[in-house]
């Protein structure tokens, strides 16, 4: 990428950041009592309208709001990549191949239940162009056989075929979500390390492995605090990569320490530094917001246009998430107060 | 400089013939009506009319029906009918119950494109669709990106694309009625938004109402109009009476409106109508109408002032067309500017049109044409006798000149503005301005001494300014101006003292005269644009004829493009500074304006 492109990319990426939701926004939308109410805000008020002008605000069905929300993402993605060379474009698209894997899933749950109406639902096909299978073909998928014929070419063929079953009843979807992971994580790696080197490499690979290491954490607590899981089994689930503890320590975590010490042992590593002041409330609130400031201070600090645009992409997620569960709360009727604990920004 | 004369006119007329009466007022639009409360006062012993106007309600009801049921109708095709309340509110419940617009509160808006699809959906025809027994017809629109997604499923229904928008399609589905919950489950899982299929053909009934509505609205609006009006009626026991200006030219016409009704007119000079104002009308012949918007601008004269706009109209040709002086652009200003004015009447075309012609004028005589300064050298030399031209404002030995000039025609204008000063308070009997203000005797003896002497000076090598000429032309004018405000009362006959006392007067007044002397300075060194223009306007021709013969082929494009440029920067400037001359060094020494627009009544809001 030419430096004046890089530099474009990232100052928009900036630009882009600046106009995210502020705390006043939240507090107005946890006010709303309708959807419409939420998608009207978001139209008039935000930088959202582009892909919300047209809707009909007093009608619109709450998945579509949300398809429009997560769609808007891809958008401006796709805005800040026309900047970028080849080799990038390649880096950027494994940003939609943890969507891949949810649609995989998604389409292997159908099976289970004989109802493709929730997939099709969730399939975000306006990313089609950008993902390895067809997704049209996808959704005709009534067996492991038909679903393989469709990943035929693809990399996630012979992880599926691994899971192929016609007994659905005890499926494994842990194990299948894990291998998937895993493998989209080792793509991911191969990728940085294959188109990146120096600081550059090392900034993007810490951004990933500061995601794994915290996912990990969370899924720690979790096992140990409500499945009551061993040891082998919970390192099993883990994906084996570290950034500020040490394999010994994760081991230590998973072997001596009781679900409520792990927050403390969060408090004393080096994310000490971007913790929320909030008080503990659940564990994913905190790996998630740890990683939210971790990434706000890179596009703060960081020239490395790759990495803005990165930690770009990860704080717009979780912008999308607080969108989501607020019209989540909205639909269950969850007093504000209630919904506010599960914001980060 | 004409100020249309005024009369007072008053019709009164009993209650049955008043509403006639004031809609003859209204139609005739020659009346500048006055408020009632305007007219009454305990005195008189007149009344304002206190009515309950519903028929402003029952407008906005059959406004809003007819935006609900989407029809557009022309209040000029209606028929002349009555109606009375009670009939009026049982059409509009009738309205209602037939497009179900009295529950509408839960009902969905539809929007254009919503209306675009049902109308489409139509051609099935709306009531077969809700005859059907056995299949299940829907309609409704589906997000363009669930659109995709209808043909993932293994649907049990057909469905036919209506209309798409930038988000939307509209489809209509149909499916036989056992699979109704499974079409539905499915489409909702595709935030598909349901529109029910209205039971009549609306279009159908609106066009069996179409005239109704238009006559029973018609004729609402003809009686909130009436009910408005009322608010210009006085009532002095059973007489109603409508009060207002006509200008004396229209008074017969205006009697003539009323010749079928049994009303009284009286007809007043316009200086007895009490705590009314008197409207002014400005009376000026085509060409100079238009400058009138200048003048209205700044403040409309108040009735019996003078009208500055001839004064407005030939200063300002002046002065645009000294610093936009240019033959060919200012024909094209000209021409653009009548055309415009003759379609559109808009009276900034007016004026664009007639500076063009001093535009015109000038240019002719320093000889430029789109910046050719030497197109017309042959003209002048046979014309003037002159060797090249009889003015080149590029030449460095004009520059001089043309500043000297520029600041001798402000000079001129700032004594012609304080002789309209002069004359406009001897017609109001201010004496005291007419003796000692800056702008009166005092000021125009004082600045013309000035200018006289220096004048002298240079041009005949005279000295006026001796100890006898300063004491009397320039030491004594500002004694006056020092002592403008004791003297004034003196001939008003009012108390000499200052109320502030003499300490603060003799404080404030030494600081007033300073800047009293200092503006005549200053605005006499505000003309000295006028010549700058010149050269500038001049400089920037000049630059443009060089880019020209440096672009070579594309030379004739770039003069064309470099006098479109010159001509609207140049002369939105020089229209602007022309406009500021105006109002800050003519207009503060003479025109207060402060006066009412005679306005009759166009529309009842």
């Amino acid at each position: 990428m030419t430096s004046m492109a890089a530099n474009a990319m990232s100052a928009k990426a900036k630009a882009m950041l600046s106009k995210k939701l502020t705390a006043s926004d939240y507090q107005i939308l946890l006010q709303k009592k309708s959807v419409s109410e939420v998608a009207s805000f978001l139209k008039n008020n935000t930088y959202f309208k582009d892909v919300l002008e047209g809707i009909n605000e007093g009608s619109i069905h709450r998945g579509q709001l949300e398809t429009l929300v997560r769609m808007d993402l891809y958008n401006r993605i796709s805005r800040l990549v026309r900047y970028s060379d080849k080799k990038e474009e390649e880096f950027y698209r494994l940003i939609v191949s943890q969507s891949e894997i949810s649609i995989i899933v998604d389409c292997i749950r159908s099976f289970h239940t004989n109802d493709k109406t929730i997939m099709i639902s969730k399939m975000p096909t306006y990313i089609q162009g950008k993902i390895s299978f067809n997704l049209k073909d996808l959704s005709k998928a009534d067996n492991f056989d038909e679903l393989l014929g469709v990943l035929k070419n693809t990399k996630y063929y012979d992880i599926i075929k691994k899971y192929r079953t016609v007994n659905m009843d005890e499926f494994d979807y842990v194990g299948l979500e894990h291998d998937l992971n895993n493998f989209h994580f080792e793509r991911v790696f191969e990728v940085v390390n294959r188109n990146y080197s120096g600081t550059a490499r090392k900034q993007i690979l810490e951004v990933y492995l500061a995601e794994i290491e915290l996912d990990n954490i969370a899924k720690i607590y979790r096992l140990k605090k409500y499945f009551n899981v061993g040891p082998n089994q919970i390192k099993s689930l883990i994906i084996p990569k570290y950034l500020y503890f040490s394999p010994r320590e994760i081991e230590d975590i998973i072997l001596n320490k009781k679900a409520d010490d792990i927050f403390n042992v969060l408090a004393n590593s080096p994310y000490k530094n971007y913790l929320s002041n909030k008080n503990f409330m659940y564990i994913e609130y905190h790996t998630k917001s740890i990683f939210y400031n971790y990434n706000k201070r890179n596009i703060s600090f960081s020239n490395n246009t790759d990495l803005v645009l990165l930690s770009y992409v990860f704080i717009s997620k979780i912008e999308i998430q607080n969108i989501v569960d607020i019209i989540e709360g909205i639909r269950y009727r969850v007093a504000p107060d209630k919904i506010s604990r599960l914001l980060i920004y | 400089m004409a100020i249309e004369k005024m009369k007072f006119v008053q019709v009164s007329c009993d209650k049955e013939h008043l509403n006639d009466a004031l809609m003859t007022m209204y139609n005739s639009k020659l009346l500048h009506v006055e408020q009632a409360y305007n007219i009454i006062d305990e005195d008189n012993g007149g009344k304002l009319i206190q009515i309950d106007n519903v028929y402003s309600e029952y407008c906005n009801t059959f406004k809003n029906i007819c935006h609900c049921i989407g029809l557009d109708f022309d209040v000029q095709t209606a028929n002349k009918k009555t109606y009375t309340n009670e009939e009026i509110e049982n059409f509009i419940n009738e309205l209602n119950t037939k497009f179900a617009l009295a529950d509408s509160k839960d009902s969905v808006t539809l929007n254009e494109d919503d209306e675009i699809a049902l109308e489409k959906l139509s051609e099935c025809d709306f009531v077969k669709i809700h005859q059907c027994q056995y299949i299940s017809i829907g309609f409704g629109r589906i997000p363009l990106e669930s659109y995709k997604k209808i043909d993932m499923h293994k649907n049990k229904f057909i469905y036919v694309n209506l209309h798409n928008a930038s988000h939307y399609h509209w489809i209509a589905y149909a499916t036989s009625n056992t699979y109704v919950k499974e079409t539905l489950k499915t489409l909702e899982s595709l935030f598909f938004e349901p529109i029910d299929i209205p039971e009549i053909n609306v279009k159908k009934v609106i066009e069996e109402y179409r005239q109704q509505i238009i006559d029973v609205y018609a004729y609402c609006e003809l009686q909130n109009t009436i009910c408005k009006l009322y608010d210009y009626v006085a009532q002095f026991d059973d007489k109603y009476v409508i009060s207002g200006f006509v200008p004396l030219s229209k008074v017969n016409d205006y009697k003539n409106e009323f010749k079928d009704l049994p009303v009284t007119i009286d007809v007043q000079e316009a200086e007895k109508a009490g705590k009314c104002s008197i409207p002014t009308l400005l009376k000026n012949n085509a060409f100079f109408k238009p400058f009138e918007l200048f003048v209205d601008m700044y403040s409309t004269p108040k009735y019996g002032d003078i009208d500055p706009t001839v004064f407005v109209a030939i200063t300002y040709c002046l002065l645009f067309g000294i610093m936009f002086g240019d033959l060919g652009q200012g024909l094209l200003l000209f021409l653009g500017g009548e055309i415009l004015y003759k379609k559109t009447k808009n009276k900034l075309a007016g004026v664009v049109a007639r500076v063009g012609i001093t535009s015109m004028i000038f240019g002719f005589l320093f000889g430029s044409v789109f910046g050719l300064e030497e197109l017309l050298n042959p003209i002048h030399q046979s014309l003037f006798g002159v060797r090249e031209k009889l003015f080149n404002t590029m030449d460095g030995n004009s520059t001089m000149t043309l500043l000297i000039g520029a600041v001798l025609i402000g000079a001129v204008l700032i004594l012609v503005t304080m002789i309209l000063n002069i004359y406009k308070n001897i017609k109001h009997k201010e004496w005291g301005e007419v003796l000692f203000s800056q702008n009166g005797i005092a000021g125009f003896i004082f600045y013309g001494f000035i200018l006289v002497g220096i004048g002298m000076m240079f041009m005949m090598n005279t000295n006026v300014f001796v100890p006898v000429t300063i004491g009397i032309f320039i030491i004594l004018p500002i004694i006056c101006f020092f002592f403008k405000e004791p003297l004034s009362h003196l001939i008003e006959g009012k108390n000499v003292k200052p109320e502030s006392g003499w300490g603060n007067f003799v404080l404030e007044t030494f600081f007033e005269v300073f800047e009293i002397a200092l503006s005549f300075v200053t605005n006499t060194m505000s003309y000295l644009r006028v010549g700058g223009f010149v050269l500038s306007h001049a400089g920037m021709m000049l630059v443009v004829m060089t880019l020209v013969e440096m672009t070579g082929n594309a030379g004739p494009l770039v003069f064309i493009i470099g006098n479109i440029f010159v001509m609207c920067l140049e002369g939105l400037i020089v229209g602007i500074q022309a406009l500021r001359l105006e109002y800050y060094e003519m207009f503060s020494r003479y025109y207060d304006g402060n006066g009412k627009k005679y306005e009759v009544l166009t529309s009842i809001e």
